[in-house]
């Protein structure tokens, strides 16, 4: 690669055209050029959850007709889930946020058809890292989440 | 490989001096050239560019959807930032009470992003989108004023910045 032969000549021993390719400023660029990139990169793990907000006051009706899935973060580690069918309740239950994807998982086994849209809601004090995790763990199944309790 | 592009080579012979010793880069450097071409592959292919301006520690989800391009607004403890400028100084991530509404929009909050985003159109897609970048100790009630905010100046598709698990 870095070797460049242009003197064509075959009687051997090196003419006066021949000459090494200085690489080590090059490697030099690409050392520091790959550290900026790969630390550019870090940034570009950051994704994207969608998330929809009900409109204040009128949450609950927007969505009410068929199945609807209220969850309720209510502390740090409870969690209240209610799944109403025609604005009756059908199933209501305080979980730990451990055991939320398995309580979601049993109830939506109970279920013929999966409800749209689970309305999400916390009280003031809940850190965002929760409202997110249990936002994931919803939307494992159920596609859309919105965040309701305006 | 033949031995000659082994790429160290430690003078052994005894024809040469005992200390010469000459290092092969160009191995090394077909290396980094590759490895340079993959990681401006990867940069090309993110579409979002995110420019934390304080200390953001992400949340963390497994469910996520491709990056996109819009407005954003950044929480962190301290500061309320709006597309890279600080709008507003925060108290351990609460808002001022001198600049909520009863309603629970953030008065400065709802001003800028309505200037920013400006007249609507209705035609561009990700005219009604905006990013929410919080860190992962804002307090609900401090995410609702945003979102609040931001339905109120017309930005209802909401996206949360988050890291994928690791």
């Amino acid at each position: 690669m870095a070797h460049i032969d242009t003197s064509g000549d075959s009687r051997g021993g090196k003419s006066s055209q021949d000459f090494e390719l200085n690489l080590a400023p090059i490697i030099d660029c690409l050392v520091v050029l790959i550290a900026f990139l790969m630390v550019s990169l870090s940034y570009l793990s950051i994704q994207m959850l969608d998330a929809g907000i009900t409109s204040p006051g009128g949450a609950v009706q927007s969505v009410s007709k068929g199945l609807s899935l209220d969850v309720k973060i209510m502390g740090e580690d409870k969690i209240k889930v209610t799944l109403q069918r025609d604005n009756k309740t059908i199933e209501k239950s305080d979980v730990l946020v451990g055991d939320l994807d398995s309580k979601l998982k049993a109830v939506m086994a109970t279920l013929d058809s999966k409800p749209e849209t689970a309305l999400l809601s916390a009280d003031d004090e809940i850190p965002y890292e929760k409202v997110i995790y249990v936002m994931d763990q919803v939307r494992n199944h159920v596609p859309k989440v919105q965040l309701s309790g305006f | 490989m033949k031995k000659k592009k082994s790429g160290l080579k430690i003078g052994r012979n005894r024809r040469k001096s005992s200390g010469d010793v000459s290092l092969n880069i160009t191995a090394m450097a077909d290396i980094f050239v590759v490895l340079l071409v993959f990681l401006l592959k990867s940069y090309a292919s993110g579409s979002m560019v995110v420019n934390t301006t304080a200390q953001l520690d992400l949340p963390r989800a497994a469910n996520q959807s491709e990056p996109v391009e819009a407005m954003k607004v950044e929480i962190s403890k301290d500061h309320l930032v709006v597309e890279g400028e600080s709008i507003l100084d925060l108290k351990d991530f609460k808002f001022p009470s001198t600049d909520l509404l009863p309603v629970g929009i953030s008065k400065k909050l709802f001003e800028v992003l309505k200037d920013k985003r400006g007249p609507s159109d209705g035609e561009s897609p990700n005219s009604n989108k905006v990013i929410i970048l919080a860190d992962k100790g804002t307090p609900y009630a401090s995410l609702k004023v945003i979102l609040t905010s931001a339905a109120g100046s017309g930005l209802t598709d909401f996206k949360m910045a988050v890291r994928g698990l690791e």
